[in-house]
Protein backbone atom coordinates (compact mmCIF):
# COMPACT_ATOMS: atom_id res chain seq x y z
CA UNK A 1 0.00 0.00 0.00
CA UNK A 2 1.30 3.59 -0.76
CA UNK A 3 1.96 6.39 1.11
CA UNK A 4 -1.46 7.97 -0.43
CA UNK A 5 -3.52 4.98 -0.27
CA UNK A 6 -2.65 4.62 3.36
CA UNK A 7 -3.52 8.73 3.87
CA UNK A 8 -6.93 7.45 1.94
CA UNK A 9 -7.47 4.56 4.37
CA UNK A 10 -7.23 6.50 7.32
CA UNK A 11 -8.89 9.62 6.28
CA UNK A 12 -12.21 8.30 4.40
CA UNK A 13 -12.39 5.04 5.92
CA UNK A 14 -15.66 3.41 6.68
CA UNK A 15 -15.36 -0.20 8.39
CA UNK A 16 -17.95 -2.49 7.23
CA UNK A 17 -19.43 -5.13 9.10
CA UNK A 18 -22.01 -7.48 8.73
CA UNK A 19 -23.22 -7.21 11.97
CA UNK A 20 -24.67 -2.90 11.00
CA UNK A 21 -26.87 -4.78 8.50
CA UNK A 22 -28.05 -7.74 10.59
CA UNK A 23 -29.37 -5.19 13.18
CA UNK A 24 -31.09 -3.38 10.83
CA UNK A 25 -33.00 -5.97 9.79
CA UNK A 26 -33.90 -7.73 13.03
CA UNK A 27 -37.97 -7.28 12.93
CA UNK A 28 -39.72 -9.02 10.24
CA UNK A 29 -39.18 -6.73 7.15
CA UNK A 30 -42.31 -4.87 5.27
CA UNK A 31 -42.83 -5.31 1.47
CA UNK A 32 -45.48 -3.03 -0.21
CA UNK A 33 -46.55 -3.66 -3.69
CA UNK A 34 -48.57 -1.30 -5.14
CA UNK A 35 -50.28 -0.52 -8.35
CA UNK A 36 -49.03 2.28 -10.67
CA UNK A 37 -48.99 3.48 -14.33
CA UNK A 38 -46.30 5.85 -15.27
CA UNK A 39 -48.95 9.10 -15.04
CA UNK A 40 -49.05 12.10 -12.60
CA UNK A 41 -50.62 9.65 -10.15
CA UNK A 42 -47.30 7.96 -9.30
CA UNK A 43 -46.05 11.22 -7.31
CA UNK A 44 -48.86 10.50 -5.14
CA UNK A 45 -48.17 6.58 -5.16
CA UNK A 46 -44.42 7.67 -3.96
CA UNK A 47 -45.80 10.19 -1.41
CA UNK A 48 -48.13 7.34 0.47
CA UNK A 49 -45.35 4.73 -0.09
CA UNK A 50 -42.47 6.03 1.74
CA UNK A 51 -45.21 7.89 4.91
CA UNK A 52 -46.44 3.90 5.34
CA UNK A 53 -42.85 2.69 5.83
CA UNK A 54 -42.32 5.51 8.02
CA UNK A 55 -39.50 6.87 6.06
CA UNK A 56 -37.78 10.01 8.23
CA UNK A 57 -35.38 11.93 6.41
CA UNK A 58 -36.14 15.33 7.85
CA UNK A 59 -33.03 17.74 7.72
CA UNK A 60 -31.25 14.23 5.82
CA UNK A 61 -28.90 13.93 2.99
CA UNK A 62 -30.79 11.22 0.53
CA UNK A 63 -29.50 9.99 -2.47
CA UNK A 64 -31.89 8.87 -5.42
CA UNK A 65 -30.07 5.81 -6.90
CA UNK A 66 -31.72 4.77 -10.56
CA UNK A 67 -31.00 2.02 -12.75
CA UNK A 68 -29.31 3.91 -16.34
CA UNK A 69 -27.89 1.60 -18.24
CA UNK A 70 -27.79 2.09 -21.88
CA UNK A 71 -29.36 4.30 -24.59
CA UNK A 72 -33.27 3.09 -25.14
CA UNK A 73 -35.66 5.24 -27.04
CA UNK A 74 -38.16 3.15 -24.67
CA UNK A 75 -38.66 2.78 -20.86
CA UNK A 76 -37.46 -1.20 -20.62
CA UNK A 77 -33.59 -0.43 -19.94
CA UNK A 78 -33.87 2.56 -18.05
CA UNK A 79 -35.83 3.38 -14.80
CA UNK A 80 -38.77 5.98 -15.79
CA UNK A 81 -38.00 9.06 -15.19
CA UNK A 82 -41.27 9.92 -13.72
CA UNK A 83 -40.68 7.76 -10.58
CA UNK A 84 -37.02 9.44 -10.08
CA UNK A 85 -38.92 12.42 -10.01
CA UNK A 86 -41.78 11.13 -7.93
CA UNK A 87 -39.29 9.84 -5.76
CA UNK A 88 -37.47 13.24 -5.45
CA UNK A 89 -40.69 15.34 -4.99
CA UNK A 90 -41.78 12.87 -2.04
CA UNK A 91 -38.41 12.93 0.25
CA UNK A 92 -38.45 16.79 -0.37
CA UNK A 93 -41.81 16.67 0.92
CA UNK A 94 -41.27 14.62 3.94
CA UNK A 95 -38.51 17.47 4.84
CA UNK A 96 -34.76 15.68 3.61
CA UNK A 97 -32.56 18.89 3.32
CA UNK A 98 -30.87 17.27 0.48
CA UNK A 99 -31.61 15.40 -2.46
CA UNK A 100 -29.81 14.19 -5.18
CA UNK A 101 -30.02 11.58 -8.01
CA UNK A 102 -26.32 9.87 -8.68
CA UNK A 103 -25.55 6.93 -10.71
CA UNK A 104 -22.49 5.72 -12.46
CA UNK A 105 -23.40 3.54 -15.16
CA UNK A 106 -21.41 0.14 -16.04
CA UNK A 107 -21.44 0.05 -19.91
CA UNK A 108 -21.43 3.61 -20.65
CA UNK A 109 -19.28 6.39 -20.02
CA UNK A 110 -21.64 9.35 -21.11
CA UNK A 111 -23.87 9.59 -18.02
CA UNK A 112 -25.45 12.54 -19.46
CA UNK A 113 -25.87 11.58 -22.29
CA UNK A 114 -27.78 8.75 -21.57
CA UNK A 115 -29.81 9.96 -19.08
CA UNK A 116 -30.99 12.79 -21.61
CA UNK A 117 -31.82 9.65 -24.37
CA UNK A 118 -33.88 8.55 -21.28
CA UNK A 119 -36.00 11.58 -20.88
CA UNK A 120 -34.77 12.56 -17.63
CA UNK A 121 -34.11 16.39 -18.40
CA UNK A 122 -37.12 16.79 -19.78
CA UNK A 123 -38.95 15.16 -16.58
CA UNK A 124 -36.99 16.66 -14.13
CA UNK A 125 -36.78 20.24 -13.86
CA UNK A 126 -33.14 21.41 -12.87
CA UNK A 127 -31.43 17.80 -13.39
CA UNK A 128 -28.03 19.10 -14.60
CA UNK A 129 -27.91 20.54 -10.72
CA UNK A 130 -29.80 17.65 -8.90
CA UNK A 131 -27.56 14.93 -10.58
CA UNK A 132 -24.11 13.68 -9.78
CA UNK A 133 -22.31 11.22 -12.08
CA UNK A 134 -20.87 8.52 -9.47
CA UNK A 135 -18.28 7.11 -12.12
CA UNK A 136 -16.59 10.32 -11.98
CA UNK A 137 -17.50 11.40 -8.19
CA UNK A 138 -14.44 12.08 -5.59
CA UNK A 139 -13.79 8.57 -3.82
CA UNK A 140 -12.29 7.35 -0.62
CA UNK A 141 -11.34 3.65 -0.15
CA UNK A 142 -13.71 1.48 2.43
CA UNK A 143 -12.42 -1.60 4.34
CA UNK A 144 -14.63 -4.39 3.75
CA UNK A 145 -14.72 -6.46 6.61
CA UNK A 146 -15.45 -10.46 6.22
CA UNK A 147 -16.33 -9.71 2.88
CA UNK A 148 -18.41 -11.80 0.43
CA UNK A 149 -16.31 -11.85 -2.43
CA UNK A 150 -12.32 -10.96 -3.08
CA UNK A 151 -11.92 -8.02 -2.54
CA UNK A 152 -10.66 -6.61 0.65
CA UNK A 153 -11.32 -2.37 -0.03
CA UNK A 154 -13.51 -0.56 -2.22
CA UNK A 155 -13.62 2.87 -3.70
CA UNK A 156 -16.78 4.57 -3.25
CA UNK A 157 -17.94 7.85 -4.04
CA UNK A 158 -18.30 10.40 -1.21
CA UNK A 159 -21.71 11.18 -2.73
CA UNK A 160 -22.71 7.68 -1.68
CA UNK A 161 -20.54 7.58 1.26
CA UNK A 162 -22.18 10.78 2.51
CA UNK A 163 -25.90 10.17 2.43
CA UNK A 164 -28.11 9.32 5.85
CA UNK A 165 -29.99 6.89 3.15
CA UNK A 166 -29.66 5.70 0.25
CA UNK A 167 -32.64 4.92 -2.07
CA UNK A 168 -32.14 2.30 -4.56
CA UNK A 169 -34.53 2.72 -7.61
CA UNK A 170 -33.71 -0.01 -9.95
CA UNK A 171 -36.33 -1.96 -12.97
CA UNK A 172 -37.57 -5.12 -12.35
CA UNK A 173 -35.75 -6.87 -14.83
CA UNK A 174 -33.96 -10.52 -15.71
CA UNK A 175 -29.89 -10.76 -15.81
CA UNK A 176 -28.14 -12.97 -18.25
CA UNK A 177 -25.66 -13.76 -15.18
CA UNK A 178 -27.57 -13.03 -12.25
CA UNK A 179 -31.18 -14.59 -12.67
CA UNK A 180 -32.43 -10.84 -11.61
CA UNK A 181 -31.52 -7.59 -11.08
CA UNK A 182 -33.53 -5.67 -9.00
CA UNK A 183 -32.96 -3.27 -5.96
CA UNK A 184 -29.66 -5.01 -4.52
CA UNK A 185 -27.56 -5.47 -8.06
CA UNK A 186 -28.45 -1.95 -8.29
CA UNK A 187 -25.65 -1.02 -6.28
CA UNK A 188 -22.96 -1.97 -8.99
CA UNK A 189 -23.85 1.85 -10.03
CA UNK A 190 -22.00 3.18 -6.73
CA UNK A 191 -19.38 1.98 -7.91
CA UNK A 192 -16.98 4.59 -9.83
CA UNK A 193 -16.08 3.50 -13.16
CA UNK A 194 -13.35 6.00 -13.05
CA UNK A 195 -11.31 3.63 -10.92
CA UNK A 196 -12.69 0.42 -11.82
CA UNK A 197 -12.87 1.18 -15.73
CA UNK A 198 -15.96 0.68 -17.67
CA UNK A 199 -18.05 -1.95 -17.62
CA UNK A 200 -16.12 -2.51 -13.98
CA UNK A 201 -14.84 -5.97 -14.98
CA UNK A 202 -12.77 -6.13 -12.12
CA UNK A 203 -16.50 -6.62 -9.50
CA UNK A 204 -17.02 -9.45 -12.48
CA UNK A 205 -13.86 -11.19 -11.70
CA UNK A 206 -14.67 -10.78 -8.11
CA UNK A 207 -17.70 -12.91 -8.18
CA UNK A 208 -20.38 -10.49 -9.03
CA UNK A 209 -22.83 -12.48 -6.55
CA UNK A 210 -20.61 -11.49 -3.47
CA UNK A 211 -19.90 -8.12 -4.97
CA UNK A 212 -24.08 -7.44 -4.59
CA UNK A 213 -23.80 -8.89 -1.00
CA UNK A 214 -20.86 -6.99 -0.30
CA UNK A 215 -22.18 -3.80 -1.54
CA UNK A 216 -25.84 -4.47 0.61
CA UNK A 217 -23.56 -4.61 3.74
CA UNK A 218 -21.32 -1.40 2.74
CA UNK A 219 -24.72 0.77 2.37
CA UNK A 220 -27.01 -0.56 5.47
CA UNK A 221 -29.11 2.84 5.59
CA UNK A 222 -31.21 2.05 2.48
CA UNK A 223 -34.75 1.44 0.94
CA UNK A 224 -35.95 0.66 -2.36
CA UNK A 225 -38.97 1.31 -4.71
CA UNK A 226 -38.49 -1.24 -7.56
CA UNK A 227 -39.84 -0.08 -10.82
CA UNK A 228 -41.75 -2.54 -12.04
CA UNK A 229 -44.58 -0.87 -13.96
CA UNK A 230 -42.99 -1.96 -17.05
CA UNK A 231 -40.03 -4.53 -16.26
CA UNK A 232 -37.97 -6.55 -18.64
CA UNK A 233 -38.17 -10.10 -19.50
CA UNK A 234 -35.92 -12.40 -21.44
CA UNK A 235 -32.34 -12.13 -22.34
CA UNK A 236 -31.81 -9.00 -19.85
CA UNK A 237 -30.86 -6.49 -18.72
CA UNK A 238 -30.30 -5.09 -21.65
CA UNK A 239 -31.38 -7.32 -24.47
CA UNK A 240 -34.44 -8.43 -23.40
CA UNK A 241 -38.20 -7.74 -24.03
CA UNK A 242 -40.73 -5.40 -22.52
CA UNK A 243 -42.43 -7.22 -19.64
CA UNK A 244 -45.52 -4.86 -18.44
CA UNK A 245 -46.66 -5.33 -14.66
CA UNK A 246 -48.07 -2.28 -13.53
CA UNK A 247 -46.63 -2.41 -9.38
CA UNK A 248 -44.22 -0.57 -7.62
CA UNK A 249 -42.47 -2.78 -5.09
CA UNK A 250 -41.06 -0.70 -1.93
CA UNK A 251 -39.24 -1.51 1.60
CA UNK A 252 -36.63 -0.54 4.26
CA UNK A 253 -34.84 -4.24 3.81
CA UNK A 254 -33.86 -4.56 -0.06
CA UNK A 255 -33.34 -8.68 0.52
CA UNK A 256 -36.78 -8.92 1.44
CA UNK A 257 -38.21 -6.72 -1.50
CA UNK A 258 -35.85 -8.10 -3.94
CA UNK A 259 -37.41 -11.44 -3.05
CA UNK A 260 -41.22 -10.36 -3.28
CA UNK A 261 -40.21 -8.99 -6.43
CA UNK A 262 -38.64 -12.09 -7.70
CA UNK A 263 -41.79 -14.00 -6.78
CA UNK A 264 -44.07 -11.59 -8.89
CA UNK A 265 -41.72 -12.69 -11.44
CA UNK A 266 -42.37 -16.21 -10.54
CA UNK A 267 -38.64 -16.63 -9.77
CA UNK A 268 -37.56 -18.55 -6.66
CA UNK A 269 -35.36 -16.10 -4.57
CA UNK A 270 -34.10 -18.79 -2.81
CA UNK A 271 -32.43 -19.66 -5.88
CA UNK A 272 -30.39 -16.43 -6.43
CA UNK A 273 -27.45 -16.60 -4.68
CA UNK A 274 -26.57 -12.71 -3.71
CA UNK A 275 -29.91 -13.18 -1.66
CA UNK A 276 -28.83 -15.98 -0.04
CA UNK A 277 -25.62 -14.63 0.64
CA UNK A 278 -27.09 -11.10 1.88
CA UNK A 279 -29.95 -13.27 3.85
CA UNK A 280 -30.05 -16.57 4.34
CA UNK A 281 -32.41 -19.11 2.87
CA UNK A 282 -34.94 -18.60 6.15
CA UNK A 283 -35.52 -14.78 5.91
CA UNK A 284 -36.39 -15.34 1.92
CA UNK A 285 -38.93 -17.25 3.00
CA UNK A 286 -42.76 -15.34 2.06
CA UNK A 287 -43.93 -15.83 5.65
CA UNK A 288 -40.97 -14.27 6.82
CA UNK A 289 -41.23 -11.02 5.01
CA UNK A 290 -44.88 -8.98 6.08
CA UNK A 291 -46.55 -8.40 2.48
CA UNK A 292 -48.27 -4.85 2.60
CA UNK A 293 -51.10 -3.76 -0.51
CA UNK A 294 -51.67 -5.86 -3.35
CA UNK A 295 -51.14 -9.84 -2.96
CA UNK A 296 -48.40 -11.05 -4.54
CA UNK A 297 -50.67 -13.93 -6.51
CA UNK A 298 -52.72 -11.11 -7.93
CA UNK A 299 -49.98 -9.12 -9.60
CA UNK A 300 -47.55 -12.02 -10.35
CA UNK A 301 -46.74 -12.15 -13.67
CA UNK A 302 -44.09 -14.79 -15.14
CA UNK A 303 -41.36 -13.30 -16.85
CA UNK A 304 -39.47 -15.50 -19.80
CA UNK A 305 -35.67 -16.66 -18.69
CA UNK A 306 -33.09 -18.08 -21.03
CA UNK A 307 -32.47 -21.19 -20.78
CA UNK A 308 -29.53 -21.37 -18.36
CA UNK A 309 -32.11 -20.14 -15.85
CA UNK A 310 -34.67 -22.45 -16.20
CA UNK A 311 -34.16 -24.03 -12.72
CA UNK A 312 -34.74 -20.86 -11.14
CA UNK A 313 -38.41 -21.03 -11.76
CA UNK A 314 -40.66 -20.80 -8.69
CA UNK B 1 -0.87 11.74 -20.55
CA UNK B 2 2.49 13.53 -19.53
CA UNK B 3 4.60 11.30 -22.22
CA UNK B 4 1.44 12.48 -25.04
CA UNK B 5 2.68 16.23 -24.66
CA UNK B 6 5.37 18.32 -26.50
CA UNK B 7 8.69 17.93 -25.40
CA UNK B 8 9.09 21.04 -25.65
CA UNK B 9 6.42 22.38 -23.70
CA UNK B 10 6.60 19.38 -20.48
CA UNK B 11 10.30 19.45 -21.01
CA UNK B 12 12.77 17.09 -22.63
CA UNK B 13 14.28 15.47 -19.26
CA UNK B 14 10.68 15.20 -17.73
CA UNK B 15 9.28 13.98 -21.26
CA UNK B 16 12.28 10.98 -21.55
CA UNK B 17 11.47 10.31 -18.24
CA UNK B 18 7.45 9.90 -19.30
CA UNK B 19 8.32 7.83 -22.19
CA UNK B 20 10.68 5.57 -20.05
CA UNK B 21 8.31 5.02 -17.62
CA UNK B 22 5.85 4.17 -20.07
CA UNK B 23 7.69 1.30 -22.15
CA UNK B 24 7.70 -0.42 -18.63
CA UNK B 25 4.02 -0.10 -17.76
CA UNK B 26 1.93 -3.56 -19.25
CA UNK B 27 -0.74 -5.03 -17.79
CA UNK B 28 -0.47 -7.24 -14.83
CA UNK B 29 -2.21 -10.17 -16.84
CA UNK B 30 0.85 -10.92 -18.65
CA UNK B 31 3.10 -11.26 -16.01
CA UNK B 32 3.63 -14.97 -15.37
CA UNK B 33 2.88 -14.96 -11.64
CA UNK B 34 -1.01 -13.66 -13.27
CA UNK B 35 -1.10 -16.38 -16.64
CA UNK B 36 -0.01 -18.81 -14.28
CA UNK B 37 -2.71 -18.90 -11.98
CA UNK B 38 -5.22 -18.19 -14.30
CA UNK B 39 -4.13 -21.64 -15.76
CA UNK B 40 -4.32 -22.99 -12.66
CA UNK B 41 -7.75 -21.81 -11.19
CA UNK B 42 -9.17 -22.94 -14.58
CA UNK B 43 -9.76 -19.36 -15.89
CA UNK B 44 -7.78 -20.41 -19.62
CA UNK B 45 -7.46 -16.53 -20.34
CA UNK B 46 -3.65 -16.93 -19.25
CA UNK B 47 -2.38 -18.47 -21.98
CA UNK B 48 -3.97 -15.49 -24.64
CA UNK B 49 -2.50 -12.91 -22.72
CA UNK B 50 0.34 -12.51 -24.87
CA UNK B 51 -0.31 -9.00 -26.40
CA UNK B 52 0.96 -5.94 -23.88
CA UNK B 53 -1.72 -3.64 -23.54
CA UNK B 54 -1.24 -0.90 -20.58
CA UNK B 55 -3.63 -0.66 -17.51
CA UNK B 56 -5.19 2.54 -16.58
CA UNK B 57 -2.70 2.39 -13.47
CA UNK B 58 0.49 -0.18 -12.52
CA UNK B 59 -0.90 -3.02 -11.61
CA UNK B 60 -4.08 -3.38 -13.24
CA UNK B 61 -5.32 -5.07 -16.44
CA UNK B 62 -4.80 -3.66 -19.68
CA UNK B 63 -7.89 -1.99 -21.28
CA UNK B 64 -8.06 -0.49 -24.66
CA UNK B 65 -8.61 3.07 -23.64
CA UNK B 66 -5.06 3.24 -22.06
CA UNK B 67 -3.43 1.06 -24.65
CA UNK B 68 -4.02 3.33 -27.44
CA UNK B 69 -3.22 6.44 -25.71
CA UNK B 70 -0.11 4.34 -24.91
CA UNK B 71 0.34 3.83 -28.66
CA UNK B 72 0.00 7.21 -29.98
CA UNK B 73 2.73 8.51 -26.94
CA UNK B 74 5.48 6.23 -28.15
CA UNK B 75 4.49 7.04 -31.84
CA UNK B 76 5.27 11.08 -30.92
CA UNK B 77 8.25 9.84 -29.47
CA UNK B 78 9.11 7.29 -32.47
CA UNK B 79 8.83 10.16 -34.49
CA UNK B 80 11.29 12.77 -33.10
CA UNK B 81 13.97 9.74 -32.80
CA UNK B 82 12.90 6.15 -33.38
CA UNK B 83 14.58 3.23 -31.75
CA UNK B 84 13.80 -0.60 -32.06
CA UNK B 85 12.34 -0.55 -28.85
CA UNK B 86 10.18 1.66 -29.40
CA UNK B 87 8.78 0.28 -32.55
CA UNK B 88 8.53 -2.88 -30.81
CA UNK B 89 6.42 -1.88 -28.07
CA UNK B 90 4.52 0.28 -30.26
CA UNK B 91 3.77 -3.04 -32.61
CA UNK B 92 2.79 -4.74 -29.54
CA UNK B 93 0.14 -2.19 -28.49
CA UNK B 94 -1.10 -2.64 -31.68
CA UNK B 95 -1.94 -6.05 -31.60
CA UNK B 96 -2.96 -5.91 -28.49
CA UNK B 97 -5.82 -3.82 -29.88
CA UNK B 98 -6.07 -5.67 -33.46
CA UNK B 99 -6.50 -9.04 -31.23
CA UNK B 100 -9.58 -7.49 -29.15
CA UNK B 101 -11.91 -6.39 -31.80
CA UNK B 102 -15.61 -7.23 -30.90
CA UNK B 103 -18.00 -9.71 -33.41
CA UNK B 104 -19.21 -6.09 -34.68
CA UNK B 105 -16.38 -4.49 -35.91
CA UNK B 106 -15.87 -0.98 -32.80
CA UNK B 107 -14.18 -1.84 -29.77
CA UNK B 108 -15.39 -2.47 -26.46
CA UNK B 109 -13.07 -0.76 -23.20
CA UNK B 110 -11.54 -4.01 -22.24
CA UNK B 111 -12.21 -7.94 -23.87
CA UNK B 112 -14.29 -8.54 -26.96
CA UNK B 113 -16.15 -11.10 -24.95
CA UNK B 114 -16.41 -11.57 -21.17
CA UNK B 115 -18.16 -14.15 -19.31
CA UNK B 116 -19.17 -15.90 -22.91
CA UNK B 117 -20.99 -13.65 -23.83
CA UNK B 118 -19.97 -11.35 -26.85
CA UNK B 119 -19.25 -7.41 -25.76
CA UNK B 120 -20.77 -4.60 -28.18
CA UNK B 121 -18.31 -2.07 -29.00
CA UNK B 122 -18.68 1.61 -28.02
CA UNK B 123 -18.23 4.54 -30.34
CA UNK B 124 -15.27 6.62 -27.38
CA UNK B 125 -13.12 2.94 -27.64
CA UNK B 126 -13.67 2.60 -31.22
CA UNK B 127 -12.69 6.01 -32.49
CA UNK B 128 -9.37 5.77 -30.07
CA UNK B 129 -8.70 2.27 -31.10
CA UNK B 130 -8.85 3.83 -34.59
CA UNK B 131 -6.62 6.66 -33.57
CA UNK B 132 -4.28 4.59 -32.38
CA UNK B 133 -3.79 1.98 -35.41
CA UNK B 134 -3.46 4.57 -38.11
CA UNK B 135 -0.63 3.52 -40.80
CA UNK B 136 -1.80 -0.06 -40.02
CA UNK B 137 -3.53 -2.46 -42.79
CA UNK B 138 -4.84 -4.68 -42.10
CA UNK B 139 -8.50 -6.76 -43.07
CA UNK B 140 -9.76 -6.24 -39.32
CA UNK B 141 -9.24 -2.77 -39.75
CA UNK B 142 -11.29 -2.55 -43.21
CA UNK B 143 -14.69 -3.97 -41.13
CA UNK B 144 -13.98 -1.39 -38.20
CA UNK B 145 -13.88 1.52 -40.43
CA UNK B 146 -17.26 0.26 -41.82
CA UNK B 147 -18.60 -0.43 -38.14
CA UNK B 148 -17.39 3.07 -37.02
CA UNK B 149 -19.41 4.84 -39.42
CA UNK B 150 -22.08 2.95 -38.73
CA UNK B 151 -21.70 3.93 -34.88
CA UNK B 152 -21.21 7.51 -35.92
CA UNK B 153 -24.70 7.44 -37.74
CA UNK B 154 -26.26 6.13 -34.47
CA UNK B 155 -23.81 8.09 -32.37
CA UNK B 156 -25.90 9.68 -29.12
CA UNK B 157 -23.28 11.66 -27.20
CA UNK B 158 -20.75 14.44 -28.72
CA UNK B 159 -17.87 12.58 -27.03
CA UNK B 160 -18.51 9.53 -28.80
CA UNK B 161 -18.59 10.99 -32.06
CA UNK B 162 -15.64 13.44 -31.75
CA UNK B 163 -13.63 10.11 -31.15
CA UNK B 164 -15.60 8.71 -34.03
CA UNK B 165 -14.13 11.69 -35.91
CA UNK B 166 -10.53 11.43 -34.95
CA UNK B 167 -10.27 8.23 -35.69
CA UNK B 168 -11.88 7.72 -38.79
CA UNK B 169 -9.57 10.70 -39.97
CA UNK B 170 -6.84 8.80 -38.85
CA UNK B 171 -7.25 6.31 -41.85
CA UNK B 172 -8.48 9.58 -44.21
CA UNK B 173 -11.80 8.84 -44.06
CA UNK B 174 -14.93 11.54 -42.97
CA UNK B 175 -17.43 10.27 -40.45
CA UNK B 176 -20.68 10.41 -41.57
CA UNK B 177 -23.00 12.85 -39.76
CA UNK B 178 -24.96 12.08 -36.77
CA UNK B 179 -29.28 11.20 -36.71
CA UNK B 180 -29.29 13.95 -34.60
CA UNK B 181 -27.89 16.80 -33.38
CA UNK B 182 -25.69 15.98 -30.15
CA UNK B 183 -24.77 18.39 -27.60
CA UNK B 184 -22.06 19.68 -25.58
CA UNK B 185 -22.35 18.97 -22.03
CA UNK B 186 -19.15 20.22 -20.46
CA UNK B 187 -15.83 21.37 -20.94
CA UNK B 188 -13.91 17.97 -21.68
CA UNK B 189 -17.27 17.53 -24.62
CA UNK B 190 -15.86 20.76 -26.19
CA UNK B 191 -12.47 20.69 -26.47
CA UNK B 192 -12.35 17.08 -27.76
CA UNK B 193 -14.85 18.48 -30.23
CA UNK B 194 -12.10 21.04 -31.07
CA UNK B 195 -10.14 19.00 -31.70
CA UNK B 196 -11.90 16.94 -33.97
CA UNK B 197 -12.67 19.83 -35.93
CA UNK B 198 -9.42 20.35 -36.27
CA UNK B 199 -8.50 16.96 -37.77
CA UNK B 200 -11.12 17.31 -39.93
CA UNK B 201 -9.42 20.56 -41.29
CA UNK B 202 -6.34 18.51 -41.37
CA UNK B 203 -4.64 18.69 -38.15
CA UNK B 204 -5.18 15.96 -35.78
CA UNK B 205 -2.71 16.90 -32.66
CA UNK B 206 -2.86 13.04 -31.95
CA UNK B 207 -0.89 12.02 -34.77
CA UNK B 208 1.15 15.26 -34.70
Amino acid sequence: MTRREALAVAAGCVTLTRCSMLSARSAVPRVSIVRAAYTQGIYDTVRRLLVEHRVDVRGKRVVVKPNLVEFDPGTTINTHPILVHAAVEGFRALGAADVRIAEGPGHRRVTLDLADAAGYFETIPRFEDLFTDLNLDDVSQVLLRDPFSRLNSLYFPNTALGADLIVSLPKMKTHHWVGATLSMKNFFGLVPGGVYGWPKNVLHWAGIDECIADFHAAFPRHFAIVDGVVGMEGNGPIQGNPKPVGVLVAGRDMTAVDATCCRIMHINPGMIRYLRLAAGPSRLEERNIRQIGEAIQHVQTPFDLIEPFQNIRL
Amino acid sequence: MAALLPAEQLGRACHANAINWLMEQTGKETSFAYRLRSELIGNGAGAEETHRGWPFFPGAAAWVTPTAFGVLALEKARRRAATPALEQRILVGREFLLERICKDGGWNYGRSNVLGVDAPSYPETTGQALLALNQVRSEKLDRALTAAQDEARACQSSEGLSWLQLGLQAHGVAAAAPARKLECRHVMDSALSILAKAALGGRNVFLE
